[in-house]
């Protein structure tokens, strides 16, 4: 390398998917896990940790999700970055109101730099939604990383609103990046309810993938659930690369187009403000 | 048949102190059982960890026989007054104990999942 070259790009193997946001009951949760059925569909490798110990809600439903709060003090998020795997995809799902932990720890340890050289590269979510620290701590994360980092925006209707968001500096920004939007799909309060109460009956959490097979789950709610899922694996699926990996060819598993798409016009109708 | 589990063999006893330290830096019993978990690979309940805690720190709670804290009850002058001792062996170096820090792996379910899926990798 010359003197005046920069330090050398080491080409993206691995992917930190997190939500650096402060805000909470906006579905972080949920997406983490229908990016984790994505990534399990897709049969692609991947790391996930739940960082929220309040909640707990990812490590409940997935026994196989590591359980550990990066956010409690400088030396876990050390811990954290120490051990970071070299699966494709490390997701982490850290708890709302930690922007100003995060932000000054990735500073502390120059990670924005030493992720670019050894080929780390993360995905910000960005949930778009109107409430004022929302919008300033994604403003906050987006100014941090700028074009360090790639962002998915999440829009989830059933939760927030996204109107003022759209008119913000940072959703041109974004816009400009091309970057893609995941659409929550609506789900009626009775599946939700009756996915609970099934979680009650047989005193355990069940993952989207377990309820949509449950049989003691009525079968509008299996099916409501199923279009769900599918919502979710085709537009993952569409914004795969490289936003969640790098190279396509990692997708062992397709999601069937057709299907896919009939779910998603299933959506549609469910979000008509008509109805 | 299961043998009844004999006194004081819990593979808690030598975490006592670590337990407490958690405890003193509010970590919740769930945080606990999960750093025992991931520490030292004892599976055990947060209840459990609960339980054990405060059964250990009872000074009032009953010990089988054999097992009564060591009081030297005489009065000889100069003679020391045995401390109630833990039924674990403390180091007597404590800067031998290895820092729980390093060997905390945040992803060991995700490289457990990944091994067992992958096992010739």
């Amino acid at each position: 390398m010359s003197k005046d070259s920069k330090p050398d790009k080491h080409p993206v193997t691995r992917r930190l998917i997190a939500c650096t946001q402060s805000t909470g009951r906006v579905g972080k949760s949920t997406v983490a896990e229908g990016l984790i059925t994505w990534l399990k569909f897709a049969e692609i490798p991947y790391a996930a940790v739940d960082s929220d110990r309040q909640h707990r809600t990812l490590a409940n439903r997935y026994p196989t999700v590591d359980t550990f709060d990066a956010t409690q003090s400088i030396n876990d998020f050390h811990t954290m970055i120490r051990a970071l795997p070299d699966f494709p995809v490390t997701i982490v799902d850290f708890p709302a109101q930690a922007t100003d932990f995060l932000l000054g720890a990735f500073q502390h340890f120059r990670l924005l730099d030493s992720f670019e050289a050894s080929g780390v590269r993360p995905t910000l979510l960005i949930f778009a939604a109107d409430d004022s620290t929302a919008a300033e701590s994604a403003s906050a994360s987006a100014r941090f990383f700028l074009d360090k980092a790639d962002y998915i925006l999440v829009e989830n209707p059933a939760k927030f609103q996204s109107e003022e968001f759209k008119k913000t500096a940072l959703f041109k920004w974004l816009s400009d990046r091309k970057t893609p939007t995941i659409r929550l799909p609506a789900v009626t309060e009775v599946t939700i309810n009756e996915w609970k109460a099934l979680e009650r009956r047989t005193k355990k959490y069940i993952q989207l993938e377990e309820a949509i097979k449950h049989p003691d789950l009525f079968y509008t709610v299996r099916d409501e659930l199923t279009y769900f899922r599918d919502t979710f694996l085709a537009q993952f699926e569409d914004c795969a690369v490289p936003r969640i990996i790098s190279d396509a060819a990692l997708i062992k598993n397709k999601v069937v187009r057709g299907e896919a798409l009939k779910t998603l016009a299933a959506a549609a109708a469910l979000e008509d403000p008509w109805l | 048949m299961r043998e009844k589990p004999k006194a004081y063999r819990s593979p808690l006893w030598k975490h006592l102190e670590e337990i407490r330290r958690w405890r003193r830096e509010q970590e919740t019993w769930e945080a606990i059982a999960e750093r025992l978990r991931v520490n030292y690979g004892i599976v055990i309940s947060f209840q459990s960890v609960q339980s054990f805690f405060k059964r250990a720190i009872d000074p009032d709670h009953k010990r089988p026989l054999g097992f009564e804290p060591e009081i030297v009850t005489t009065n000889a002058p100069g003679q020391k007054l045995a401390v109630e001792r833990s039924p674990v062996e403390e180091s007597a170096d404590p800067f031998s104990i290895e820092a729980p820090s390093d060997s905390i792996d945040p992803f060991a379910k995700s490289r457990r999942k990944y091994q067992q899926e992958n096992p010739n990798e």
